[in-house]
């Protein structure tokens, strides 16, 4: 079984699944997704890219000059996608597990209070 | 400050093979997301890019210098040496503190003098633990940590002892025992960090011993560092204040050094590259041990010394750079 990934990990995967994005369109796609709770820095989002095109699981899609600075867009590979694909599947039965558990405390407590208004 | 020139200073801290890939590409990036987050995000921007830049430098392997096999392995041979000594020096410090040394007089912890390299010998024991356990980044750092801070005592000692100009008081804490003898193992401590070079290097060297004998060194090391503890006081019962000097020799570093040197030469005689190692660790050794001579014998041993290393590295660049041909 892989690793969990970590949160801006799952995030940036997320983004890129979407389609190609440049590193400031990963940025902002982080912020919108995770509905701007998570901040990505610079420095944490291309440490994250190098790990990822290291891993196999990002590519470059293409390179392009604008206002005279390199401009990089990312993809996801199949691998990427594979990996988002089973985190996914590990955080939905997790979820579905505590889903579960909350129920079933929230019945007991119900029938608790049941029990303690008939005495 | 503008916005790129600050975001430029901050990409210093990224290694410069990085920054020739990607600076560019993070400043776009940086610059528009300033734009987005307002002017005062660049101050948490600041702390990830350094911490990474510099997570970055860590990461990556550090290359040494490229010696021969024989150069390294009298290297790490070297710092197994001086971390014997530096153990010797510190148990003798703390002898003579806790008033275990056999000597009558009043020396005790804040009475008596500590050599203030002391840090320079807890630096050699660091490097020479971290070679026997096998982290080469520690010993690499420590080994080039004991041969700056040696080098900044000379310095002061130096600039102290001629009463040179100097941008403020030093503090005669930091003042070292002038002269040859003391600049010589200076010498040494600098020419162990140097042949070691990088970790990985450092790696191949250690294995031209086996482990085991690394650390039969060690261990030989610390013997003679307990015998000459107990020889010192007991040399001191038997001879008074006779022979003063022989009494110093006997509870000083002779022993342990001569002990582990033994062990060290037996396995290097058997080792590839062994013997032009122990040539070399000759060679280094001659200079404090002609420094106990006299002080002209030392300037001569380590002219001689810095002339072979000059020669060799002329020689490994004549052999690098072909003469290129002559006109036809």
């Amino acid at each position: 079984m892989s690793k969990p990934l970590h949160e801006p990990t799952f995030l940036i995967l997320t983004a890129l699944v979407g389609g190609p994005l440049h590193g400031y369109a990963v940025l902002a796609e982080v912020e919108s997704i995770s509905g701007g709770r998570v901040r990505l820095r610079v420095g944490t989002l291309y440490a994250a890219l190098d790990r990822l095109t290291e891993e196999g699981l990002v590519a470059v899609e293409s390179e392009e000059v604008v206002n005279g600075r390199l401009r990089r867009t990312y993809r996801v590979t199949g691998a990427g996608s594979e990996t988002l694909a089973a985190e996914v599947d590990r955080m939905t039965d997790l979820a579905k597990k505590a889903r579960a558990r909350l129920r079933g405390r929230q019945s007991a407590g119900v029938s608790t209070l049941a029990t303690a208004g008939a005495r | 400050m503008s916005p790129e020139r600050r975001y430029r200073l901050l990409l210093l801290s990224y290694p410069r093979s990085y920054r020739g890939q990607r600076a560019e590409e993070m400043l776009d990036v940086l610059l528009a997301t300033e734009e987005r987050r307002g002017p005062w995000s660049w101050m948490s921007e600041a702390v990830s890019l350094v911490g990474h830049g510099l997570a970055l430098r860590l990461s990556r392997p550090i290359a040494g210098p490229a010696f021969s096999p024989s150069v390294r392995l009298a290297g790490v041979s070297l710092l197994c040496l001086l971390a014997v000594l530096g153990a010797q020096q510190l148990a003798a410090a703390g002898l003579r503190g806790l008033g275990l040394d056999g000597y009558p007089d009043d020396w005790r912890v804040n009475v008596l003098w500590v050599d203030p390299r002391w840090p320079v010998h807890a630096l050699w024991v660091t490097t020479g633990l971290a070679l026997l356990l096998g982290w080469h980044r520690p010993a690499v750092a420590s080994a080039w940590a004991a041969a700056a801070l040696h080098t900044w005592h000379l310095v002061v000692t130096a600039v102290t002892t001629v009463d040179l100009p100097w941008p403020g008081d030093v503090g005669r804490y930091w003042v070292a025992p002038g002269g040859i003898a003391p600049a010589s193992w200076a010498l040494l401590s600098v020419s162990g960090a140097v042949m070691l070079g990088g970790p990985a290097v450092a790696a191949r060297a250690r294995a031209g011993l086996a482990g085991r004998r690394w650390w039969t060194v060690g261990a030989t090391g610390l013997v003679g560092v307990a015998l000459a503890a107990v020889a010192g006081p007991a040399a001191y019962a038997l001879l008074g204040n006779d022979q003063p000097q022989l009494v110093e020799e006997v509870r000083g570093p002779v022993l342990p050094l001569v002990l582990a040197t033994t062990v060290l030469a037996s396995g290097l005689l058997r080792a590839t590259h062994g013997r032009a190692a122990l040539l070399v660790l000759g060679v280094l050794a001659a200079v404090p041990l002609a420094a106990r001579w006299s002080e002209t014998m030392g300037m001569l041993g380590a002219g001689m010394v810095v002339f072979a290393a000059g020669f060799a590295v002329a020689l490994r660049g004549r052999r690098r750079f072909p003469s290129t041909p002559g006109p036809l």
